[in-house]
């Protein structure tokens, strides 16, 4: 445990070092724009989804792009050759893109309840938010393994945007929520993200809550347990 | 035998996807405080032979035992007591050298004194640098650093001389003796025959992933090389004459020279390492 402490230290001091810090804050800043034109007089219906997008393709973003980084710098192989095992590996990068996401709800929230008249269940999102960050950054751990590099990640991450996400926001907006597409949605990962941070902000069907919870929850495991195992063949065959 | 470190039998090993086998059943050993050398043109399967020893790359065939005991029996732990140096550059860029060594430090139980190591190395001077300042050499003898942090006892260096100048390539082969003297024991590829010939106790001839001839550097140059003395004199003209070390004594031709000419220099002609590569496995070390 003393070295899952000791890597997840390291991808802290990094985050800042990379820039990402910098860009995950960026972004807040732009959250928080557009929480403040937009004409809604509190931004509680509107604040699922903007965490919506920040605990999902942000984690799945974050967690793929460190791990570009550390083949592509060859590091890995240098991770490779301590002993640390493969699970400390992963669970010291998955909390630190899950403190990245705590980090950025943290200061949303606060603007939200000072300038919004925010009111939510703040313990719930916040639990919401850790779970559903993790288990994204699984995905994006995943993908990763089957990029070539970080443009070919970025491909992956705008296609599962398109495929996943998209249907989600449309439905969440009202837009478009035919009876086949909302049925559908009981498959994708991201239907049950939302579900999940909509039931501390507004009620949702006890039913609905309690699939979308066991759902995140399995995902974050099989994640996890998938890319430990696939992780040995990416470093055989990415760059180590 | 008792103290070996390393036994390897048929080992064998393809890429994924690579329907060839990049190593076709190499076989050796090496035993405790020896440098045992991989000497090999580029693409012989050098680095891919570390790998398998360091369980980097696991899918393999045939055998490696390390200290008597299967290879893939051992745990983590393993990695406490090896110490890896890669052939390209393995730091993060947006981090300083000390940084990068800070780091994977605390990652193992015991420590080699990093201080008067970057010094020696010529590099403490630089540690506040960001890895992306630093040049080619400087990155490798980084490397060198890094492979060294956990004070191993076992040392795996891939080309660790590449690149650098011959000031800090002689810094790093003074380092690798002392490693020895101090009863550490080595593995080391090159494709330098200098280097293998000044370090290694044994080398192994490595072409095209097959192993073929193991033995001493001066073994090799007893068996293989032709060891000449030419002699250079005046006698009106200029004059050059070989002549045969072992039948030297005999030779009255030469003893004649060295009786009434005036001579201008006499070399002792050994084989290289190099000529023995060709000669042995019909390929160029070089290009
Ligand atoms: N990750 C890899 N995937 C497929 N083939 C590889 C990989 N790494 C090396 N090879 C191939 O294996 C052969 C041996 O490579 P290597 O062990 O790096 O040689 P050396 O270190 O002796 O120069 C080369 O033909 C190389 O192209
Ligand atoms: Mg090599």
């Amino acid at each position: 445990m003393d070295r899952v402490l000791i890597l997840y230290k390291g991808e802290m001091n990094r985050t800042v070092k990379y820039g990402i810090t910098g860009a995950s804050l960026a972004a807040t800043v732009l959250w928080v724009l557009a929480l403040q034109f937009s004409q809604a007089g509190s931004v509680t219906a509107l604040f699922p989804l903007v965490l919506y997008i920040d605990t999902t393709l942000m984690s799945f973003l974050l967690a793929g792009v460190t791990l570009v980084f550390e083949t592509q710098e060859n590091v890995l192989q240098s991770f490779l050759v301590t002993p640390i095992n493969t699970t400390e590996f992963l669970l010291a990068k998955g909390l630190a893109v899950v403190t990245s996401s705590v980090i950025t709800f943290g200061l949303l929230t606060t603007y939200g309840i000072l300038f919004k008249n925010l009111s939510v269940n703040i313990l719930g999102l916040l639990a919401a938010v850790i779970v559903i960050s993790f288990a994204f950054a699984q995905l994006g751990i995943l993908m990763t393994y089957f990029s070539k590099d970080f443009t070919d990640l970025l491909m992956g991450m705008f296609k599962f945007a398109i495929v996943f996400s998209l249907p989600t926001m449309l439905v969440f907006l009202n837009v478009f929520n035919a009876r086949w597409l909302t049925t559908l949605q009981y498959i994708n990962p991201t239907k049950h993200a939302i579900t999940l941070l909509q039931a501390s902000v507004f009620p949702v069907p006890q039913q609905d809550l309690i699939i979308s919870i066991v759902y995140i929850l399995v995902l974050s495991i099989a994640g996890f347990v998938g890319a430990y195992k696939l992780f040995d063949g990416y470093v055989v065959k990415g760059g180590a | 035998m008792s103290d070996a470190v390393f036994q390897v039998q048929d080992l064998r090993f393809a890429y994924p996807r690579n329907k060839e086998e990049t190593i076709k059943g190499i076989s050796f050993e090496f035993s405790q405080g020896e440098i045992f050398g991989f000497l090999g043109p580029s693409g012989a399967g050098k680095s891919t032979t570390q790998k398998l020893l360091i369980k980097m790359l696991k899918d393999y065939k045939g055998q490696a035992l390390y200290r008597g005991k299967d290879l893939k029996a051992y745990g983590k732990e393993f990695f406490s007591e090896i110490g890896v140096g890669f052939e390209m550059p393995v730091h993060f860029s947006k981090l300083t050298a000390l940084e990068n060594i800070e780091f994977f430090k605390r990652l193992y139980p015991r420590h080699t004194d990093v201080e008067s190591l970057m010094k020696r190395i010529g590099l403490w001077e630089h540690r506040n640098k960001k890895l992306s300042e630093y040049s080619k050499g400087m990155k490798m003898r980084l490397n060198f650093v890094r492979a060294l942090l956990n004070d191993p006892k076992v040392l795996f260096l891939d080309e660790p001389t590449n690149g650098l100048d011959p000031h800090n390539a002689r810094i790093i082969k003074d380092i690798i003796l002392e490693f020895r003297a101090a009863g550490g024991t080595a593995f080391l590829t090159t494709h330098l025959m200098h280097d293998a010939d000044e370090l290694c106790d044994r080398v192994a001839f490595i072409a095209e992933g097959e192993i073929r001839e193991i033995d001493s550097p001066k073994n090799l140059k007893l068996r293989f090389g032709q060891r000449t003395i030419t002699v250079e004199y005046e006698d009106g003209e200029r004059c050059i004459e070989t002549f045969d070390m072992t039948t030297l004594r005999k030779n009255e031709l030469f003893f004649d020279i060295m009786r009434t000419k005036n001579l201008t220099t006499i070399h002792s002609g050994e084989t290289t390492l190099d000529d023995i590569f060709i000669k042995v496995t019909g390929v160029k070390l070089h290009g």
